[in-house]
């Protein structure tokens, strides 16, 4: 059953792509809006997205798509400052632990298309290739935007404040 | 543990993947269903109407003027002539399908697609003009600034291949590039476009440009946003063509060729002979697809010809 197939992959992947936007977006509320939007998407068009090479990759550009549509982030930014402000999650989760607090604000300094990479590349676990054709860039670029990323974070992340430790992660990826 | 497995565990970490509150796949499943009934249900609305006004030959659309002007400007005149007008899609979940109408068939049934179109754009630019007086009215603040002096360039029957896709016979736009003008973007799209992806993306397009001005990103050192906009002569009628934007960065704050071009999307738009045709992301999958050459690239070598051949 179509459905059965859907709902299968709803539920393995959902979850993960939410944590994924998250961090690219920085905004819990609207990764998971644009999660759930993508995953409609994906639904109309199931007996193509099923079939896709990479279903989970499919729903995962179109969220990012739909969240850096320009009018969604002009429209939410001011709400999303809002609740980075209010300690809680949605679902009225602690506040994330000072370092992932530090990680999630670092990683919102960095440009878009770096933030995306390292993302993709690091947590996602795409290699550089595959990152490039899922961005629609070059592994140059990829590679390029990695390694500043990285080495912004660590500058960024060398508040005494943080135990995370991203200086030798300047090196070339 | 190796630095990418501990910049691994901190950012599967910062991710929170578990703590997310997220509907099951069957909610997903209803949630789009309803949403597809909804534009069903909207289309029927407009069926009725387009039934009234097939009587109307020869009638025009207003679009709203370019976005410099006042919102209460004059708007030219645009017709959307059935013989350019796109093909009626074949997607079960369009809500413009002719077919389902009972007791349409044939000549009646063109005339009902074509006086929906007409119906469905004339409902849109109400639409548009609204959100735009609505947004000078918010964002007095805020004022857009479009640079109008940016013009997009229109080449018309050029194939181009496109990365994945394939050749595809497709028109093209070509576009001087903001900011120091380096950079020149290349969007080649297909004609498959409906009017109602069109139109929507128009109304994203118009957004998008009256939402945010160009200028310095706050707590983006470097980063720089603009708008390429402005107005394509078509005959003697003249439009604003919409938005897109760019979101140039270097590492020094400054902006020259070679350097990565950041960007961010709304939608960029072109007036084609009566016809909207959007360029959108390929992610997509309705036969939008968009694709960005930077001057220095191997590709923008081969079309620079043309595309000096059509700024000559």
């Amino acid at each position: 059953m179509h459905e059965d197939d859907f709902d299968v992959f709803n539920a393995s992947t959902v979850h993960r792509l939410s944590g994924q936007l998250f961090l690219m977006i920085g905004d819990r509320e609207e990764a998971r809006d644009c999660v759930q939007e993508a995953f409609e998407r994906a639904w109309l068009r199931w007996d193509t997205v099923r079939h896709a090479d990479a279903p989970e990759a499919w729903v995962r550009t179109v969220a990012r798509w739909l969240a850096v549509s320009r009018w969604r982030k002009v429209r939410n930014a001011a709400t999303a400052w809002q609740r980075h402000g209010s300690g809680l999650d949605e679902a009225g989760h602690e506040a994330a632990s000072p370092d992932r607090a530090a990680l999630v604000a670092a990683l919102q300094q960095l440009p878009d298309v770096q933030r995306t990479a390292i993302v993709l590349h690091h947590l996602c676990d795409l290699d550089v290739a595959a990152v490039a054709a899922e961005t629609g860039s070059t592994p140059s670029a990829v590679k390029s935007r990695l390694s500043r990323g990285r080495q912004k974070l660590a500058e960024i992340l060398q508040d005494p404040g943080t135990t995370i430790d991203l200086a030798d992660r300047t090196a070339q990826p | 543990m190796s630095h990418d497995d501990t910049l691994r565990e901190h950012l599967a970490d910062a991710a929170g993947a578990d703590t997310f509150v997220v509907p099951a796949g069957s909610a997903v499943r209803r949630s789009a269903t309803r949403h597809r009934t909804q534009r069903r249900v909207v289309g029927g609305s407009v069926v009725v109407l387009a039934l009234a006004a097939v009587a109307v030959a020869g009638s025009t659309l207003l679009l709203p003027n370019h976005a410099s002007a006042p919102p209460a400007g004059p708007a030219p005149s645009v017709s959307l002539s059935p013989t350019t007008a796109p093909t009626p899609s074949t997607d079960p979940t369009s809500s413009a399908d002719p077919s389902s109408i009972p007791g349409t068939t044939g000549s009646a049934e063109q005339d009902a697609q074509e006086a929906l179109q007409q119906v469905e754009a004339q409902a849109f630019v109400e639409q548009v003009r609204f959100e735009r007086e609505r947004l000078w009215q918010q964002d007095a603040d805020f004022p857009p600034q479009v640079d109008t002096s940016v013009q997009p360039l229109l080449v018309h029957g050029c194939d181009q291949a496109i990365p994945g896709g394939g050749v595809l016979a497709a028109r093209t736009v070509l576009v001087p590039g903001a900011e120091s003008g380096s950079l020149r973007q290349l969007a080649v799209f297909p004609d498959s476009a409906t009017a109602a992806q069109a139109f929507d993306a128009l109304r994203t397009a118009m957004r998008a440009c009256h939402a945010a001005g160009s200028g310095p990103i706050e707590g983006q050192p470097g980063v720089e946003r603009s708008y390429v906009g402005g107005q394509v002569e078509l005959g003697d009628e003249s439009f604003w063509v919409g938005t897109r934007e760019l979101v140039t960065a270097a590492d020094d704050g400054a902006f020259s060729q070679g350097d990565e071009l950041f960007y961010s999307t709304a939608a960029l738009l072109v007036l084609d002979r009566n016809v909207v045709t959007v360029i959108d992301d390929p992610a997509f999958g309705d036969g939008l697809r968009a694709t960005f050459v930077q001057e220095s690239s191997a590709e923008w070598e081969r079309l620079r010809p043309r595309y000096e051949a059509v700024r000559r």
